[in-house]
């Protein structure tokens, strides 16, 4: 076929799906309101992944080599190597029955709270729970569908021919390829993310923690890169699709910075507890933080852990370091809030959108606003509730431009610089904006070295530095290990030690800084 | 509204000015108008009797002169007691602690300023009271010194110069401002006022104060803190036998012969301490949700949650509370009352029993009051009224119960198995751990110093392994600094091994079931 005849074949169906989607979308709620990760259109059936394990399929046993796109051993590499596949059975450990225990729960593989997403499903297949196909959904935890989307429409379609974005969009399939569809979707379990969709919340709260759940401390690209891949990163530049996208590294990075920032504001707008009760019809939001209601307030998992989570010492860099802050943050002896998915967006958001007047909007200070409500133990909660969603709608706003956005040589050393610098609030004086800036270092370093396409002459000399970070950051350090303790909370952390390998950092990148490149 | 609450259930604070006259004179302020507790406070300070400072005591009281002896005084007095205080004890130097490196430095993160003028420091680093009259910076930089334990010294100053005063009932002294410290219930509250808090005097730390540096507030074992501090005083078995066996007088400080003042001391202090604890939990949480200052921090567990996280963890076995991951009140105040409810009944155990069960369940309740979800909401004031009332009576019931207990060295052998039980139970935290073993301490060195106990050796032993995972060492002496042993105290926090103390507790048993007789 011609190239010309080729795109007349593309404009066709282009044009069709389109118009599809628009006589399909009409009258329905706008997908925004589902939580990320739930299926796309309520009432499509769940079918479980033996409907995708044909060896024909996506249970061979080595990719096939068949179809290009397709390995053929998706199942396989799943329920060999990914812990998606276990999440129903940590449900029965030990830890679980504990937790379940803790919280007054019958058991947690029966509980919702844990069931939504430690086997997501839709609300039909709940009800399908005793259908023959119920336990076994249950029982493949995080399955196919759990981030593929409900499969009873796009099941047989999708073995015919190549799906596109509107198709999968209407058929209820996730589009898994496109970046911040995919880190919305793993942020509505790895964030969390609010009742909605006949989904409960998703909410590992600080009871939860408490009574033995690890805590979620979430970065999108460094969890994609740990999850055994079955699928081919096909990195395709969202601003030409013929190009393959170098930047893709930090791309992942940028939007998964922002994604969960978002999710995680949504997820305080629940924990308020205003917004449940207000569509429960038991108070008017603008009065019910007047009403005594039982979420739990403040929810100290929105807070720094390890502000409070510390053995007393008499000497503490926590207490210097106090001084040195801003006045936002002068709240002693309150911990800090928002310390794990907040501190890197400043040096992200560059780029502001404008308003509609013309008027540069900071996509932040509805965040800082928040902040300095969330510093006090007594927080209004209505008033937090709506700061956060209006947070969450800025920052989703931004990711999607931030989707689509050119992540060039320059951008990325830009990067590099501006978070090894830290923020410029000095708001990074703890394990959390330290984690944080180590793991943007990792996955900036390494599209830094895509988009050069050789060995960069620094990154000898960067790798031993950021080993350096990574072990000031462990939580069990040389000498706890010889006196035969473990934690798991930085017990000698301090954050003057990771001031010179970020120092020397800054020193490898300066030479080809923002600056170097315009000149 | 704090003191409104107060006169129901509580027995009333023994310090000068807060009186049964004072009481009701608080009481008609309430009912006109519902005044703050700082203004109540204030109006307490400069009403009572008045401070007059260290000078006047130390004329008498630095040393015996050869006039003394002649007299007879020193066969009840040493005389020397300021000098004691002013050469060794450390409360003599708390003043100075607000003028150090680290006061200052608590004083500018909290934006307070001069620490040494500002009232919230002063009422419990010197005997500044707030709205008291103005002691002076001579008086202030003394310290804690003889008045603040012994009570403001204006009206009884000059009346106990003289052997008559000696007769005197404790009653009629503290009616003219002196605190009978020999009373262990008076002792533990008067000590506890600074040593835990007592917000009608002003001694409130917050947590703040302690995020800025002020060192953490250890669980306070009455008799053994007494002990660690130089002492200026002599019990009345160690004073001369014309005092020691004048039946008057040891009717007067209600002496039975046999009883150990250190048994009676640990087992009343016990219940004593819940007393104080309770108190100020209300005051604060009463004055505080006015204000939307509620929670604060600094009335719950510390250890709680200022612990570095480990899994497997003790306190994810052990925790008890209604919901997991909300901070718990300290518990160290109270875990000495089923020692104390054992012993006002002994011989009874099932009212024992009986007892120990709703005693557990009132502290439940009120306990519940302050660590339910949602938490930083306003306290249900009636709810806790309810709770705190029930726990009340009972503490005032089983408090007078153990006035009339015996204490002697038999006693002291059954508690002292009672201490092992209570110790090797599950869920203690370190503070009330501590508590448990410092009690043991105090009581079995006392029964011993009547009648050694049998294999002395071993129990020697397990309670120096106990002294040092618990950090029971304790000095109040001033060749041993604050900060020099806050990081030993606080390392012991942060190794506390649960099984390991019951353990060690088990242990101690052994040996006393030995001395047992048959």
């Amino acid at each position: 076929m011609s190239t010309s005849a080729n795109q007349w074949v593309w404009w066709v169906v282009l044009v069709t799906a389109c118009a599809m989607s628009e006589l399909t979308r009409a009258g329905e709620p706008p997908s925004e309101s589902l939580p990320p990760g739930s299926s796309s259109r309520d009432g499509f059936r769940w079918l479980g992944s033996p409907s995708c394990s044909a060896q024909a399929c996506h249970g061979d046993l080595k990719p096939d080599g068949t179809f290009p796109r397709i390995w053929g051993n998706e199942h396989t590499i799943w329920i060999e190597g990914d812990r998606h596949s276990r999440a129903y059975e940590a449900l029965f450990d030990p830890l679980s029955k504990q937790i379940a225990e803790h919280l007054k729960l019958t058991a947690a593989h029966e509980a919702q709270e844990c069931l939504a997403c430690h086997a997501p499903r839709d609300a039909l297949a709940r009800v399908d729970h005793v259908a023959a196909a119920g336990p076994l959904i249950l029982g493949e935890g995080v399955g196919c569908e759990g981030c593929h989307g409900a499969a009873e429409k796009w099941l047989e379609p999708h073995s015919r021919r190549q799906l596109s974005a509107v198709d999968k969009s209407n058929l209820g399939m996730h589009d898994t390829k496109d970046i911040l569809e995919r880190a919305r979707l793993c942020a509505g379990c790895h964030v969390g993310s609010p009742a909605a969709g006949g989904q409960p919340a998703r909410d590992v709260n600080h009871e939860l923690i408490a009574a033995g759940h690890p805590p979620l401390r979430y970065e999108f690209a460094t969890f994609l890169v740990k999850m055994p891949k079955h699928w081919t990163e096909e990195r395709r530049d969202p601003t030409d699709a013929s190009r393959i996208d170098s930047g893709f590294e930090a791309r992942v990075w940028a939007v998964g910075q922002i994604v969960s920032a978002a999710a995680a504001l949504d997820v305080l707008a629940n924990r308020t507890g205003v917004e449940v009760a207000a569509a429960a019809k038991t108070v008017a939001p603008a009065t019910a933080h007047r009403v005594e209601l039982d979420q739990p307030w403040p929810e100290f998992a929105e807070y720094d852990c390890f502000a409070c989570h510390h053995d007393l010492q008499h000497k503490s860099w926590r207490r210097e370091g106090y001084a040195k802050r801003g006045p936002d943050q002068k709240t002693l002896g309150f911990p800090r809030w928002g310390t794990w998915y907040y501190p890197l967006l400043a040096n992200l958001l560059r780029t502001k959108p404008r308003a509609a007047d013309g008027d540069v909007v900071d996509p932040l200070a509805p965040l800082a606003e928040l902040r300095a409500l969330m510093q006090s133990p007594s927080a209004d909660r209505g008033v937090v509730s709506a700061k956060a969603r209006e947070s969450s709608r800025v920052l989703g706003s931004c990711a999607s431009t931030l989707s689509r956005q050119s992540f060039d040589l320059a951008e990325v050393e830009r990067l590099l610089l501006t978070v090894a610098n830290r923020p410029a609030d000095g708001d990074t004086d703890h394990w959390d904006g330290t984690a944080q800036v180590y793991l943007a270092l990792v996955a900036l370093r390494q599209a830094h070295l895509d988009l050069l396409g050789k060995p960069s002459p620094d990154d000898t000399a960067l790798v031993p530095l950021l080993r350096l970070l990574y072990d000031e950051l462990q939580f069990t350090q040389a000498g706890d290990m010889r006196s035969g303790r473990r934690y798991d909370s930085p017990h000698e952390f301090n954050p003057e030690k990771p001031r010179d390998p970020l120092r020397e950092i800054r020193q490898l990148l300066k030479p080809r800084g923002p600056l170097d490149h315009e000149r | 509204m704090s003191h409104a609450l107060s006169l129901k259930g509580l027995r009333s604070p023994d310090f000068p000015g807060a009186g049964r006259k004072c009481r009701l004179r608080w009481l008609h302020c309430a009912l006109i108008t519902i005044t703050c507790a700082g203004r109540a406070c204030a109006q307490d300070a400069s009403s009572g009797p008045q401070y007059i400072g260290v000078t006047e005591c130390a004329r008498c009281h630095e040393k015996a002169g050869t006039l003394d002896e002649q007299s007879g005084a020193t066969k009840w007095v040493r005389l020397d007691e300021f000098h004691v205080w002013f050469s060794q004890d450390k409360h003599a130097q708390a003043f100075k602690l607000l003028e150090s490196d680290l006061g200052r430095r608590i004083g500018e993160l909290l934006d307070l300023g001069d620490v040494t003028k500002r009232a919230e420091c002063l009422s419990c680093h010197c005997d500044q009271r707030p709205g008291g009259i103005d002691l002076g910076d001579f008086n202030r930089q003394q310290g804690v010194s003889c008045e603040s334990c012994h009570g403001p010294g204006e009206k009884y100053e000059k009346l106990h110069r003289v052997s008559a005063w000696r007769k005197r009932s404790a009653a009629e002294k503290f009616g003219l401002g002196m605190i009978d410290v020999r009373d262990p219930r008076k002792r533990t509250r008067q000590c506890l006022s600074c040593h835990l808090g007592n917000v009608e005097q002003g001694k409130i730390l917050t947590h703040a104060m302690f995020a800025a540096g002020h060192p953490p507030l250890p669980g306070f074992e009455t008799e053994t803190f007494a002990q660690s501090m130089p002492a200026h005083w002599r019990y009345l078995e160690e004073k001369d036998g014309s005092v020691r066996n004048d039946p008057e007088i040891k009717k007067l400080l209600g002496y039975k012969d046999g009883d150990l003042h250190a048994v009676k001391s640990v087992v009343i202090g016990g219940v004593e301490s819940l007393r104080v604890a309770i108190e100020l939990l209300e005051a604060q949480a009463a004055s505080q949700t006015t204000k939307g200052g509620w929670p604060e921090f600094a009335q719950f567990d510390c250890a709680m949650c200022h612990h570095d996280l480990q899994v497997p963890s003790w306190r994810q076995v052990t925790s008890t509370r209604p919901m997991p991951g909300l901070p718990g009140l300290r518990s160290w105040p109270g875990v000495l009352v089923d020692l104390a409810i054992r012993h006002a009944h002994r011989g009874n155990d099932e009212t024992a029993k009986k007892l120990a069960r709703e005693f557990h369940l009132a502290w439940t309740q009120f306990h519940d009051q302050f660590t339910a979800r949602p938490f930083a909401v306003k306290r249900e004031m009636t709810k806790l009224d309810e709770a705190r009332s029930h726990l009340a009576e009972l503490i005032e019931t089983l408090s007078d119960q153990l006035e009339e207990a015996a204490y002697d060295r038999n006693d002291a052998a059954k508690l002292l198995r009672d201490l092992c039980e209570l110790g090797n139970r599950p869920g203690h935290d370190y503070d009330s751990a501590r508590q448990i073993a410092w009690a043991f301490k105090a009581i079995y060195d006392a029964a011993s110093r009547v009648e050694p106990f049998e294999q002395a050796a071993a129990t020697g032993t397990t309670l120096g392994e106990l002294a040092t995972a618990l950090h029971l060492e304790l000095s109040a002496t001033q060749a041993k600094q604050i900060l020099a042993e806050l990081p030993i105290a606080l390392e012991a926090v942060g190794n506390y091994d649960p099984t390991r103390i019951r353990a060690l507790f088990a242990e101690l048993a052994k040996p006393l079931a030995a001395n047992r007789k048959p």
